[in-house]
């Protein structure tokens, strides 16, 4: 789908998106939050399914959003509740107790999902050079298939692009996934604009070169 | 309307009129950010006019909220249209808005979606801020409610609560885990529960229904810990709640069960070896002495030694039934003045120069029923103690009197000495427990007095403190009279135990005891005195004979086969003949003193005996036996 270069010109782009993430994560939380560098991957639904693995009963939840435009598609973050209670727990202090936590557990998320996924998007649509149009977060809590089948249906015909990220807050490490789900246009402008992004960067490596 | 502000053509879209009226804040911004609407609800609640908020841009208008959440989600939408939620639960720095309800200055709970909207020059941004406090005081509330029953318990309780995630991560405990283990909740938060107890590393042992370990608690001091654990789900997640509880002392006071059940075994066999022996004893002491009654020359020397050997055997039972607690005892009245005077004499030698023992006057006429050796024996472990507790020397008090409850005598030993912690205190008068360096003391001292005591109906006590002393008390039956009201066999005194044998008239005797040896012995020993004697091998039989003939004295083995033994056959005896005297013979018995008066006057012997035992005991049973009832 894409070659290495463009590969690599993915990750990069996605890259700048997360620790934008996580410098606003760490704004929100008035701690550092370091964000391990994400691999991009593009997987079937079903690969996507297994990439978040574990058992398949094992509790998640996931904040995702729809976007429209010259791109659109949907976004998802998920972590494992176990691990999100953490996250929550991370961001809001040390004082309260697990069933306080719990009760807000889905306030927290939706909008650590909502910084995460907003973050990654604009990287995107600062890239494509246009703007994007995106719905309030939601949030979803249930198994990987509960929750795919509620916002990554099987008769999509776009790609996932799938990410895993590890974020580190206060000495606690929360991993989770981003997925992007975009549609068949919004991948073709992805393309093109990575073939300039890349032409671009080629280009100043044969004038550095040149002189 | 009337504002001219609200109603500026900047903003045509919106109709301000309806915007004023919303129970809630709206604030617009233009793609210069530039504040363009913030009604009327802003207005009240952030304490600035419309006149000065519209035209300012966010930032200069509220310093506070400089680079915050909410203007980069300003920033965010103007830039790439995204919107975004904000939730008072996450972030601290959005609007500083107060309640001005007139009643509270409290601080407005919000919870803000920024979106981007159209203004009539383009691009805008429209921030809607909701009014959360009421639903987050409902939220407390309730939230209080729920976990103050909780609380409540988990708090107070002295065993340790920790809940702890599906991955073993600690997200509670209570202050009794705090002071357990000598942590703090807020530290421990997070951490892995194998930081607190090494043997969940093995995260399956989650959710076992028991799981006993040796646990490392504050200090570095281990303790025996057993946990049970409980597990629920929270948002689908699963936790489990840890009780851990410190069962040291259970563990402890079983194995302490235990080495008392194996005392009590030894004891029993102890025992019962030494009845058996006595048995023995007391065949060759009967036969010794008639070898030595009737012949002379080098058969009686030999006789004598027999006796003599017979008699060191006898030394030899009686410790061993005083280690088994099964000594016989011979309840005498004992008057306390003359006790605590011998018991001064008796010790002085072995208190030492550095040791003063007063006692003060003891009311005359107080006296207790207790065996007299076993009194003294009791008392020299006492004042023994008492001289170990005050290795530097000190004073030994020894007071006693009536009291304190009616009807009993207290004689107390106390001395100036180190004293006991409460768990020394506690263990003191367990068998084998000793402070004292090996080979200084066997450890049965304070539980042969107890025993002696709880033997004798009465009890024993201690009290003390470290630095402050031990006083030990023996509480026992007292008596009123100078005469025993109960059974006696030297109430003559000691003094009389050597005299010559009293003159006894020709009797009616039954003899009745199941060993053939004994009780030929026995019987040989009555043979010289005239006396008309018969013979039985246990209480059935010796009823039968009783049915059929009078007789003046029973002479009886405690222990009997056929499920009757001596006490309960002098019992039935005294129905037919109130008047019968009664000799209770005795290896050993482990009666209560109490079942014994059931027979009513009744004289003790201990075997083995001698002939001249065995009449002063008949002549004691004699003089009290009941009067005639005309």
């Amino acid at each position: 789908m894409f070659d290495a270069l463009e590969q690599d010109a993915v990750t990069e782009l996605l890259n700048v998106a997360v620790s934008r993430s996580a410098a606003a994560l760490s704004r929100m939380v008035g701690k550092p939050v370091a964000m391990s560098v994400p691999n991009v991957r593009i997987l079937s639904r079903a690969e996507a399914l297994n990439a978040i693995g574990g058992n398949r009963n094992t509790p998640l939840i996931a904040v995702g959003e729809q976007f429209s435009g010259p791109f659109s598609g949907r976004a998802l973050l998920v972590f494992p509740e176990a691990r999100s209670l953490h996250l929550v727990q991370a961001i809001v202090g040390d004082q309260l107790t697990l069933e306080e936590i719990a009760d807000l557990e889905e306030d927290a998320m939706t909008e650590v999902g909502n910084v995460i996924l907003n973050n990654c998007l604009s990287g995107i649509a600062n890239m494509l050079g246009c703007r994007i149009e995106a719905t309030l977060p939601h949030c979803f809590q249930g198994g990987v298939e509960q929750i795919f089948k509620r916002t990554i249906r099987g008769d999509d015909d776009g790609v996932i692009l799938f990410m895993s990220i590890d974020f580190s807050i206060r000495d606690r490490d929360i991993g989770g996934f981003i997925i992007l789900l975009l549609d068949l246009n919004a991948m073709s402008n992805l393309r093109s604009a990575i073939a300039r992004y890349v032409d671009g960067v080629r280009r100043s490596l044969t004038d550095r070169e040149s002189p | 309307m009337s504002d001219p502000a609200a109603g500026s053509a900047a903003v045509p879209l919106v109709i301000p009129s309806v915007l004023d009226e919303l129970d809630m804040g709206v604030v617009i911004v233009d793609d210069a950010r530039r504040i363009v609407v913030w009604n009327t609800w802003m207005v009240r609640h952030s304490g600035i006019s419309r006149r000065t908020a519209i035209g300012a841009e966010l930032s200069a208008l509220l310093p506070a909220m400089a680079g915050g959440r909410v203007e980069l989600a300003v920033r965010d939408a103007l830039d790439t249209g995204l919107p975004a939620v904000i939730s008072h639960h996450v972030n601290h720095d959005l609007f500083p808005l107060l309640r001005g309800d007139g009643m509270t200055d409290e601080r407005v709970a919000q919870s803000i979606v920024v979106r981007p909207t159209r203004t009539g020059r383009g691009v805008g941004c429209l921030i809607q801020i909701y009014d959360q406090t009421a639903a987050v005081e409902r939220e407390r509330k309730l939230r209080a409610q729920r976990s103050a029953r909780y609380h409540a318990i988990v708090d107070a309780a002295r065993d340790c609560f920790v809940t702890v995630d599906e991955d073993g991560a600690i997200w509670s405990m209570n202050p009794a885990t705090e002071e357990r283990f000598g942590c703090s909740a807020a530290a421990m938060r997070g951490q892995p529960i194998a930081r607190l107890l090494p043997q969940l590393q093995d995260l399956p042992l989650l959710g076992e229904p028991l799981v006993p370990v040796r646990a490392v608690g504050a200090g570095g001091k281990a303790f025996d810990a057993e946990i049970s654990m409980g597990s629920w789900m929270n948002n689908g997640v699963r936790h489990f709640t840890l009780f851990i509880r410190d069962v040291t002392e259970r563990n402890l006071a079983a194995e302490n069960l235990r080495r008392t059940e194996r005392i009590q075994a030894l004891g029993e066999l102890t025992g019962g070896v030494a009845h058996e022996f006595n048995n023995l004893l007391m065949v060759i002491r009967a036969n010794a002495e008639m070898v030595l009654a009737h012949a002379g020359g080098e058969a009686a020397a030999h006789a004598a030694e027999i006796v003599q050997a017979v008699d060191r055997g006898r030394n030899l039972t009686d410790g061993l039934l005083s280690f088994a607690r099964r000594q016989p005892l011979n309840p005498v009245r004992v008057p306390l003045d003359a006790a605590v005077e011998d018991i001064q004499r008796l010790a002085a030698p072995l208190l030492g120069v550095a040791v003063e023992i007063a006692a003060p006057p003891i009311l005359a006429g107080a006296a207790v029923m207790a065996d007299r050796t076993q009194l003294q024996n009791a008392l020299l472990n006492l004042l023994i103690n008492a001289r170990d507790a005050m290795p530097d020397g000190g004073r030994i008090t020894i007071t006693a009197g009536p009291g304190p409850e009616p009807g009993q005598c207290h004689i107390a030993v106390a001395d100036t000495g180190t004293g006991m912690s409460p768990a020394i205190l506690e263990k003191a008068c367990e068998p084998f427990f000793t402070t004292k360096d090996q080979g200084k003391g066997t450890g049965l001292g304070l539980s042969m007095v107890a025993g002696f005591a709880r033997q004798s109906g009465g009890d024993f006590l201690l009290a003390s403190r470290p630095g402050a002393g031990t006083t030990a008390t023996i509480r026992l039956r007292g008596t009123s009279g100078d005469g025993p009201p109960g059974a006696a066999a030297d109430a003559d005194g000691a003094g009389k135990e050597d005299g010559p044998p009293p003159v006894l008239p020709p009797l009616r005797l039954l003899v009745t005891e199941d060993d053939p040896q004994v009780r030929a012995g026995v019987l040989a020993m009555l043979a010289q005195g005239g006396h008309r004697t018969a013979a039985a091998a246990d209480g059935p039989d010796a009823l039968d004979l009783m049915a059929d003939e009078d007789f003046d004295l029973l002479v009886t083995d405690i222990m009997l086969p056929r499920g009757m033994n001596g006490v309960a056959l002098a019992c039935e005896a005294r129905r037919m003949f109130p008047r019968l005297a009664v000799v209770l013979m005795s290896g050993y018995h482990g009666f209560d003193p109490a079942l014994l008066e059931a027979v009513g006057p009744a004289a003790i012997l201990r075997k083995p005996f001698t002939r001249t035992d065995l009449e002063r005991a008949m002549a004691a049973a004699l003089r009290q036996r009941p009067r005639s009832p005309a």
